[in-house]
């Protein structure tokens, strides 16, 4: 099955939810395990969070756009802002580091993508935005809670 | 998001449902700062049986009324269901042992009272 979505919103915190809500509904077809689901959707509200927190620092003028692809089974999907871009990715990708620690930002937002979902790319650099891109097989669990097929 | 704290005592009982992100996270946080802030709390019990979803703004939550707590020489217990995405991510951030984690409300209300009968 070859199947594409696109989404454009303001960058709200009220938006973590609609995206995650798109995602989750885009996946249901593939019929995924809950477990499978919950990895997705949490995986998205990191990128998505991560867009607005970050990315716009909070401000609401900014746009975040999530588009994704289902082919064969994988799940392939993006998340884009045009904020002021992430200087030290490498860092960024490191447990517990955060920026903001003001705002109990935990610094665990791409650990988490990279355990829930099979590949994480970030494309930043300063003052031209991020995209973030991120890949995974879905197994057919028609729906169910059990944990076969997950890793 | 689902959110309610009742005060038993010097513990509060805060019950979250439905998803924990980011957005609702800042909501809670202030509502249970107030609390803190004007009762005498010394523990707090997170049943999280109820949450559907959680991200690392949820991480931040924990952690952060955990600080708080940590300061009184109280102690936060955590209650969720098994085998779910929630205890996945709680294990994963690596912050589990900060917390008491039970599968059920009553064995955190004991343990809470056994705490304060060692002591």
């Amino acid at each position: 099955m070859i199947n594409y979505m696109s989404l454009k919103f303001k960058s709200v915190s009220e938006n973590e939810f609609l995206a995650r809500v798109v995602i989750g509904a885009f996946i249901e077809p593939l019929k995924p395990t809950l477990m499978d689901v919950a990895d997705v959707k949490t995986s998205i509200s990191e990128a998505v969070t991560n867009a607005i927190i970050h990315g716009y620092d909070g401000m609401p003028d900014g746009s975040v756009e999530m588009s994704a692809v289902i082919e064969n089974n994988v799940l392939t999907v993006k998340v884009v802002d045009q904020g002021k871009g992430i200087s030290d990715i490498q860092k960024a990708r490191e447990p517990m580091f955060t920026t903001k620690p003001e705002l109990e930002r935990s610094g665990m937002g791409f650990t988490i993508m990279e355990s829930f979902m099979d590949g994480v790319d970030i494309i930043s650099s300063p003052g031209s935005g991020t995209t973030i891109v991120m890949k995974k097989s879905i197994h057919n669990g028609s729906g169910s809670n059990d944990e076969a097929g997950n890793d | 998001m689902d959110f309610t704290a009742e005060n038993i005592k010097d513990t509060l009982i805060v019950t979250i449902g439905g998803e924990l992100d980011d957005h609702a996270a800042k909501r809670i946080r202030q509502r249970l700062d107030y609390t803190l802030y004007r009762k005498d709390i010394k523990n707090i019990i997170f049943d999280l049986t109820k949450l559907e979803l959680m991200d690392s703004a949820g991480i931040g939550l924990l952690v952060g009324r955990y600080k708080q707590i940590k300061a009184k020489n109280g102690k936060v217990n955590i209650v969720t269901s098994k085998n779910t995405n929630i205890l996945k991510l709680i294990k994963m951030s690596g912050v589990a042992n900060l917390f008491g984690c039970f599968d059920n409300i009553a064995d955190a209300k004991s343990n809470l009272r056994d705490t304060q009968r060692i002591k």
